[in-house]
């Protein structure tokens, strides 16, 4: 796994056979991996294999069990090394106290989900150009 | 009385003060009595009538400053000082000079009082205690008050033989009515007649309340002087309080000279201490009622009074208990369905019912429901603002435009109002009504004569007792006390109902409100929820439609255009959903703003040129500005243009105008089509949840009107349609009413 790869933290299964297809066909350059609840994500950030592999972009979905996506961003953010890393908090609401807690905790961006599959795979593509393409 | 011997009677004293006129020391008694009366502690004698020598052969000079003793004889004496003060008379028949007289003595002041009279009885004692019997039998079996006079009046003219007896009672304002009358056959009609207050002054119903009965024997004989021991009478008068023999008041001679009186009886009829009434016997000549008999007309009248008592007392409590069960009736009713004001109104058993009023209202929380006959609800309204700028609480009148005389335009329904409040702020109320009761009241004489001068310029009574008729306006039959009573009754109850219902209702506020914010959450959330799965939907019919269109046949394919549409669908719906439900979560952050502004951003956002080419969009400049939540203004006006939009891009010279309009007085900024329009009648409809009036033709979720309605009112402002079918809508609006 040498390749560049975009970590999403997403638990919908529907959502994720989408992004996985939207990554096939417009941004191949990528390989996303998924990771489906908020434990199991702390588990995986502070494992060996994620700190000498690095994903060039987090997706974080605010809504994910066992550990909310707020949570694991606070969390994540508190650590030095990973500060580099962008992170997008992805949310199907656009409440306006979510968002601004999100920024307060170092998220880079928030995306609130486009609600059809063609929005999808046109929002996803310019996202990750922006954070990986142009701040090269 | 401390006045001076001139300014005593009879030379000052007139009709307009004879209030004052001291009938009780007029030092006179009347001519049929003979009056001794002696120190009550050592027995002199200090004053004597003139016509005592015609009893003892003594003058008066004679008698006065010796001893009792020497007058009397000693059994007598010894009987005589068995009187004590503050107890009835004691009398004792003695014969003297071969007539029997009625001695009877009294304590007044000191003096011991000892007053003759002759017994001058004819009639058999046993058919007179028959008769006596037979008259309480009769009051006792009469089953009202009026039979009650009737049969008195009727008893006591056989029982006494007077020519005419009238039963008297006094109204609130001591006018005297005649009630009953018997009279003999040749005497004009009396019942009915009403005299004034002044016929029977303040003192002279003082008197009556603790003589009970009195008589004048002669109204022609001249009365006989009292001479005082060692000076004049008139400077240390002897007080006749108690007298039985007491001269009248030259006044009150006259005054029955003047009806042609020649002798009078009268009997009070006291009731609760007050004086109800008087039995008033005429005479047309003299005519002397001895002793016992008085006592026997005083028994009578007390029979009467307590017959009375317990007559009032039944009625009373008859009432009272209708009236008891009736409001439990009525309480029943209310707390059944917490509707105080139909509780009250309607049905069988009203308010109405629980006094003898006509009418009735109810106001609470500024609704007014009214209950037989009564004024206009813009009237008792307008009484209610004015009763509640009073001081007073409660307001009873039987005379409202005498009380309130801008209220001419209830007399005829409402002379007579009954007003509780039902707390002190004086916001809900209970009225009744009573309507005007014109009636004829027939005075005996005009009473506004009642005061004559003659020729010496002296007040006289008046001369003329023909019936007098006055027409009575702007007054209603009077609230009785069970009326009152009743309803204060149900003031209270209401007060508790209302305050209970309060608490109740805060409650039922604080549940609703929890219940209110669970809802609002659960929308909230369902509507997120619901876009997850709904990306799916929409999500695998696109790759379908990407990746295997060309492998399905024609039906196949229209079937996944339809999967895709019909997410499209929901997910407006959510949205719209979603902005429902912001519109109540939201905090409002008021300002001012332009509304033009406002118009240009939702046209550029909604993109109206690009997707709407053909419709003709009108803004009129310079709208005033508004002030208010800016971005949920924004969204009615979104709503409102989307509804106009949507409607009219299929007419022909589509056009919509955005403008700003002055309606009854009040300003409305507006959106006007002239697109397919619908039925005035559907107006309200309109506004509600989910309520489309076109068919699925149009595209829409029936929330946008909704929203729009729900951000106007948590303005405080109004929204209204205009429409007519095939010509276009009208949608109106403002924020603040």
């Amino acid at each position: 796994m040498n390749s560049d790869y975009i970590l999403s933290i997403e638990d919908n299964n529907t959502d994720i056979v989408l992004m996985n297809r939207i990554f096939k066909k417009s941004i191949p350059e990528f390989a996303i991996k998924h990771i489906t609840d908020g434990q199991e994500a702390m588990a995986y950030v502070e494992s060996e294999t994620f700190r000498s592999h690095l994903p060039k972009l987090i997706l974080l979905d605010i809504k994910v069990p066992k550990l909310n996506g707020l949570e694991i961003l606070k969390r994540f953010r508190k650590k030095e090394e990973f500060q580099a890393i962008p992170v997008v908090m992805m949310s199907s609401s656009d409440r306006k106290d979510e968002i601004e807690k999100a920024y307060e905790l170092g998220a880079n961006s928030f995306m609130e989900k486009p609600r059809t599959y063609p929005e999808l795979s046109k929002a996803l593509p310019a996202l990750i150009n922006y954070w990986i393409v142009y701040n090269k | 009385m401390t006045q001076g011997p001139k300014s005593l009677y009879p030379k000052e004293v007139s009709l307009t003060n004879c209030d004052k006129e001291p009938i009780h020391i007029l030092g006179k008694i009347q001519h049929h009595g003979f009056l001794v009366a002696c120190d009550a502690s050592n027995h002199t004698i200090t004053y004597c009538s003139d016509n005592i020598s015609a009893l003892f052969d003594k003058s008066a000079e004679d008698i006065l400053g010796s001893s009792l003793s020497d007058l009397l004889s000693e059994t007598i004496t010894q009987d005589v000082l068995k009187t004590t003060s503050g107890k009835k008379s004691i009398s004792i028949q003695l014969k003297l000079k071969d007539e029997v007289y009625v001695l009877l003595s009294h304590i007044n002041e000191g003096n011991l009082v000892l007053e003759f009279e002759p017994l001058q009885d004819s009639g058999d004692p046993y058919n007179y205690q028959n008769q006596l019997s037979e008259i309480v039998a009769q009051l006792n079996a009469a089953t009202d008050e009026q039979e009650m006079c009737d049969v008195t009046a009727t008893l006591i003219k056989e029982f006494f033989g007077y020519d005419r007896v009238m039963i008297y009672r006094f109204d609130e304002n001591w006018d005297g009515i005649v009630v009953s009358e018997a009279r003999a056959s040749n005497l004009e009609e009396w019942l009915g007649l009403r005299y004034p207050a002044s016929d029977i002054p303040q003192q002279a119903r003082k008197l009556f309340l603790r003589q009970g009965v009195r008589i004048i024997a002669d109204v022609k004989s001249e009365p006989v002087a009292i001479q005082a021991f060692g000076g004049k009478e008139q400077d240390n008068p002897i007080d006749l309080s108690i007298s039985e023999t007491r001269a009248s008041s030259p006044i009150h001679i006259e005054y029955l000279e003047n009806m042609k009186v020649g002798a009078s009886l009268t009997a009070a009829i006291i009731s609760k201490g007050t004086l109800w009434g008087l039995i008033a016997c005429h005479h047309y000549s003299p005519k002397f009622v001895n002793y016992y008999q008085r006592q026997s007309c005083k028994f009578i009248t007390q029979v009467f009074s307590s017959q009375l008592v317990l007559m009032e007392s039944n009625t009373w409590l008859k009432k009272i208990n209708k009236a008891a069960n009736l409001r439990s009736k009525l309480i029943e009713k209310i707390t059944k369905d917490w509707d105080i004001h139909k509780g009250l109104t309607q049905g069988e058993a009203t308010m109405l019912s629980l006094t003898e009023a006509a009418g009735a209202a109810v106001f609470i929380d500024g609704k007014l429901k009214r209950v037989g006959v009564t004024p206009k609800k813009k009237e008792i309204k307008a009484l209610i603002a004015a009763l509640q700028e009073r001081a007073t609480d409660d307001f009873v009148t039987t005379q409202l435009v005498e009380e309130l005389p801008e209220m001419t335009a209830l007399q005829e329904k409402a002379s007579g109002v009954l007003c509780l409040f039902l707390s002190n702020t004086k916001k809900d109320a209970l009225l009744w009504f009573k309507p005007e009761k014109v009636k004829t009241v027939t005075w005996a004489g005009n009473p506004d004569k009642k005061v004559l001068v003659d020729k010496d310029e002296r007040l006289t009574p008046r001369k003329s007792f023909e019936a007098w008729s006055v027409q009575q306006e702007g007054k209603s039959a009077p609230w009785q006390e069970y009326e009152i009573t009743a309803a204060e009754a149900l003031k209270q109850d209401i007060s508790e109902i209302i305050l209970e219902k309060y608490d109740e209702i805060k409650e039922l506020h604080n549940l609703l409100k929890v219940a209110y914010e669970d809802l609002e959450t659960f929308s909230y959330s369902v509507a997120h929820d619901l876009r997850a799965p709904l990306r799916g939907v929409d999500g695998f019919a696109q790759i379908i439609k990407e990746d295997y269109f060309d492998h399905l046949d024609e039906f196949g394919q229209s079937s996944i255009e339809t999967i895709i549409d019909s997410a499209t669908q929901m997910n407006r719906l959510i949205d719209d959903i979603l902005a429902f439900s912001m519109v109540s979560q939201a905090a409002m952050h008021k300002d001012s703003f332009s509304m033009n502004k406002v118009v240009a951003d939702v046209l550029k956002l909604l993109a109206v040129k690009q997707e709407y080419p053909a419709i003709k969009i009108k803004v009129q400049e310079e709208m005033p500005k508004a002030y208010g939540d800016q971005k949920m203004v924004a969204q009615v006006v979104q709503n409102l243009l989307t509804n106009a939009l949507k409607y009219t891009q299929d007419a022909e010279n589509p056009s919509v105008e955005i403008g700003y309009t002055q309606e009854d007085g009040k300003g409305y900024y507006f959106v006007k089509d002239n697109g397919i329009g619908f039925d005035q009648i559907h107006e309200k409809r309109i506004f509600k949840l989910f309520n489309r009036l076109v068919s699925d033709a149009y595209e829409g979720s029936g929330i946008g009107l909704t929203i729009a309605k729900r951000i106007v009112k948590k303005h405080n402002g109004s929204i209204k349609v205009k429409s007519e079918v095939g010509v276009g809508s009208t949608f109106l609006f403002n924020l603040e009413s």
